[in-house]
């Protein structure tokens, strides 16, 4: 193989996974929008209280509209970022993609949210109350509890509801990638 | 159970209170008086607080969402919170300066008991980094001389009644339960409550009540808190800041009341009107509702009862007008933004209410609420929203009128509302409709509501005058003298002497007390002298006023009127304008002494028993005491009668749209031009 052919072949593979780079990102963009869009209509109808980006947000400000905006691309960001996790474990778990195998995974990921990220959260977060101290000057954050069930019995449902969703869009959408 | 020492708390000695003393409230009906409750809020939703501690009316999140707590009109179902000491032996209370805080002093057997309560609202420079709840209601108890038994029961009953709770204890974070309204409400009222503080309660009826005791002895205190988050997380500040929270609040309602330019007479019950209003004012939008609660029976037996928690364009139109003469200029440019938005989707036309929100007025339904001293029913929604009352557009105009006379300005889309709104009078106002007091009956020609479409072009002519407004000033000139015309013909009876309530009529109406203020006729022309004497010997009942001949067919309701408090304050307003201000300023005072010990004034007077009538607080009264003081204020010491040169009166140019001293009418001269 000549050098031009090399490089030409090289130039071609960057091509190639820059595009993938981009589908990625296109279909982690649509189920992020989904996943946020399914907690942001729960939380509407009062189905839930669980207010991520505010949860997300509040870790670093005490204002309510700056810790909310920054919530919400840090968890933006977040789901962008968890996307690239699915991709390679779609490609190398063995499975393939698909909107079944997208939704497994996704009640997987909501599943360790609540039991893992949320609960571990609630030890490091600055503004968490705690039924156990009770609220503080600074602790005064309504704290998830197990579940999160302290914002609703019906926040386990919806949360692992949106994660299936954002499951299933990834699953259905990298399925079109590989 | 803890006793916490000496807190921050705010307001002057105890000693120092000014309320009036009332024996024994403990031994009161079931159903305590309209009069003894008293009201705290937070400009997006209110509570009203019993002499003897309980709150007996709460809406979360906002006025016209369904009751937490509805005692006021079901003793039984409704829900309540109480805290008081077990053995009262009197009570007095007061506001804390020109606050909305409330101080109670209770006088116990062996002690006495001081309660301070408040919804919170914290000035900007004092919330600090940290996260506020959406609705917090605070309330400390002291105890300032022996020893006190303090008793709490908290009892929310969401939906009006219909649901319970289950309160369950979370650890040190209190008590927290969910709240869901249900049924036709569940999307209006979901979310969750929490209650914490210093006193140990128990849950009875499985959890859905709460009930405490602690001992208080002198200097030891009790502080609680109520948190509700709507549709969040719920942001719990520590019990240790209630003291200090209540003194934000107190601190924010003092920097509100600062910023009144009003230094006349009565300066104490005016401001405690104006802070009535502003707790009746939705912060988040601008909306300002008629009064705080549904359904306060007008009369025993009546039917007159009615839910009052809906923003009316007339009312919230008077009231800025007023609150634009005090110099609270804010509070119209929000309510201007309101409206733009709120008749996005019916302009030209307006509605005759709309909620918080600008949304429409639920369709009327009934609670299964047995009502105020059972006298219900107690209706959800209002089936007025569907009336056609033309002064709307007169009221909403005269605001825009009186925003620009004090240097409010208007961008595009506003002056484009106030043009459409002005076509809508052009194109309606020779039709019949419902008129100011929401009549019932088929519609028909209502003189006021006439009155008020020429009051509608001839303000929009005035704006025109000032900002150069796109239209055809004489054709709109042409049409004002029309509907003046179309008055003097059918709205005067010339047997009587007087103006009529509606064309073909023989009835007065108390709304037509206004048409000198409007700047339509003086008051003292013979038209207007005429329809006074007749207002005077058909409605009046001592200093106070009916709307219309009571017990008439008038307006197609059954169950007997009560006399109207806005209408008896419009009395002072025109004799003001008449020169008889001793007159005046009797009928003033007498009507300033119907209000509660804290100042606060009920739609109004039960005939036959004195007491407050209806819903409670009202808007519309407030603003009547308003309307009525700042006509004295520009009255002269003493009697008023060697002032002026010649025995020519000082005219009062106040309100709205005056009328110059050779006693013409009109805010111009084509007014003057079309005087009768």
């Amino acid at each position: 193989m000549s050098e031009t052919e090399r490089l030409s072949m090289q130039a071609a593979m960057e091509v190639d996974m820059a595009l993938a780079v981009l589908g990625i990102l296109v279909w982690a963009v649509i189920a992020t929008l989904a996943m946020s869009s399914l907690m942001f209509v729960s939380q509407f109808r009062g189905w839930s209280r669980l207010d991520l980006p505010l949860l997300l947000g509040s870790l670093f400000t005490g204002d309510r509209e700056s810790a909310s905006l920054l919530g919400f691309l840090l968890n933006f960001a977040g789901g962008c970022l968890i996307a690239f996790l699915y991709y390679f474990a779609f490609a190398f778990g063995g499975s393939g993609a698909g909107w079944s195998a997208g939704l497994v995974a996704g009640l997987v990921h909501g599943l360790v949210s609540l039991t893992v990220f949320l609960p571990v959260l609630s030890h490091i977060h600055p503004r968490l109350a705690s039924e156990h101290d009770g609220a503080g000057v600074r602790r005064r954050l309504e704290p998830p509890g197990f579940l999160a069930l302290n914002y609703g019995y019906r926040t386990p449902l919806v949360a692992l509801a949106a994660h299936a969703v954002y499951g299933t869009v990834l699953g259905a959408g990298f399925r079109l990638l590989m | 159970m803890s006793a916490s020492v000496s807190p921050s708390a705010p307001g002057p000695d105890p000693q120092a209170d000014s309320g009036a003393l009332v024996r024994d409230p403990a031994a009161a009906e079931p159903y305590p008086a309209i009069g003894d409750y008293a009201l705290i809020g937070d400009c997006r939703s209110v509570a009203l607080v019993s002499r003897t501690g309980s709150i007996d009316w709460l809406c979360l999140p906002h006025f016209s969402a369904p009751s937490v707590f509805a005692a006021l009109v079901d003793k039984a179902r409704g829900g309540r919170y109480l805290l008081r000491p077990a053995d009262i032996l009197s009570c007095r209370r007061r506001y804390d300066g020109d606050s909305a805080v409330l101080v109670t002093t209770y006088h116990c057997r062996d002690g006495i008991l001081k309660v301070t309560e408040a919804m919170s609202l914290l000035p900007e420079d004092s919330g600090g980094e940290e996260l506020q709840p959406q609705h917090e209601l605070l309330r400390l108890a002291e105890c300032v001389e022996g020893e006190v038994r303090l008793q709490a029961e908290f009892e929310p009953r969401p939906g009006y009644g219909a649901r319970g709770v289950r309160l369950r204890r979370r650890g040190r974070l209190g008590w927290y339960c969910e709240v869901d309204p249900g049924g036709r409400y569940r999307n209006k009222g979901t979310g969750a409550l929490y209650l914490y503080g210093d006193m140990d309660l128990q849950a009875e009826a499985g959890g859905a009540r709460l009930r405490g005791q602690m001992l208080l002895r002198e200097g030891d205190c009790c502080r609680l808190a109520m948190v509700w988050s709507g549709n969040g997380i719920c942001v719990l500040p520590p019990a240790s800041e209630v003291g200090g929270r209540i003194a934000g609040t107190r601190r924010w309602w003092m920097q509100w009341a600062g910023k009144s330019a009003y230094r006349g007479p009565y300066r104490e019950a005016v401001l405690r009107s104006c802070i009535t209003l502003k707790l009746l004012t939705y912060r988040l939008s601008g909306a300002v509702v008629a009064a705080a609660t549904t359904s306060l029976p007008v009369h025993q037996g009546g039917e007159r009862n009615w839910d009052y928690r809906y923003c009316w364009l007339r009312d919230t139109s008077m009231l800025l007008q007023c609150l634009l003469d005090l110099g609270f200029r804010s509070e119209s440019a929000a309510f201007i933004d309101w409206l733009l938005h709120a008749t996005r989707l019916t302009r030209p036309r307006v509605d005759v209410m709309y909620d918080v929100h600008g949304n429409p007025v639920p369709r009327e339904d009934i609670a299964r609420l047995e009502g105020y001293r059972g006298l219900g029913p107690v209706r959800i929604g209002n089936a007025a929203s569907e009336q056609l009352q033309l002064d709307i557009y007169g009221e909403v105009l005269l605001t825009a009128r009186r925003y620009v006379e004090q240097g409010g300005e208007l961008d595009g889309h506003e002056r484009r509302l106030l043009l459409d709104l002005g076509e809508a009078v052009r194109r309606h106002w020779r039709e019949p409709d419902n008129g100011i007091w929401e009549i019932r009956l088929p519609r028909r020609h209502n003189t006021h509501s006439k009155v008020m479409c020429w009051v509608a072009l001839d303000a929009l002519l005035a704006v025109h005058g000032q900002l150069g407004l796109e239209l055809d000033e004489e054709a709109w000139r042409a049409e004002r003298a029309a509907i003046r015309d179309d008055i003097e013909t059918h709205g005067y009876n010339a047997d009587l002497g007087s103006y009529v309530g509606y064309y073909g009529g023989t009835a007065p109406d108390a709304s037509l007390l206004l048409l000198p203020r409007y700047g339509y006729l003086p008051a003292d022309h013979p038209r207007m002298r005429g329809t006074w004497t007749l207002i005077q010997r058909q409605l009046a009942s001592g200093e106070l006023l009916y709307r219309y001949p009571p017990g008439s067919e008038y307006d197609g309701v059954g169950g007997a009127d009560e006399t109207f408090l806005l209408c008896s304050y419009w009395q002072v307003d025109y004799l003001v304008r008449l020169g008889e201000y001793p007159r005046a300023r009797d009928i003033f005072e007498r009507l300033a002494a119907r209000a509660n010990d804290l100042g606060l004034l009920a739609e109004g007077i039960a005939p036959d028993s004195g007491e407050p009538a209806g819903n409670f607080p009202q808007a519309f009264s407030h603003v009547g005491l308003v309307v009525a003081a700042l006509a004295l204020a520009t009255a002269p010491e003493g009697d008023g009668r060697d002032s002026g040169a010649g025995g020519r009166r000082r005219a009062y140019h106040g309100g709205l749209a005056g009328f110059p001293e050779d006693g013409l009418s009109g805010g111009d001269t084509q007014a003057e031009r079309e005087e009768p």
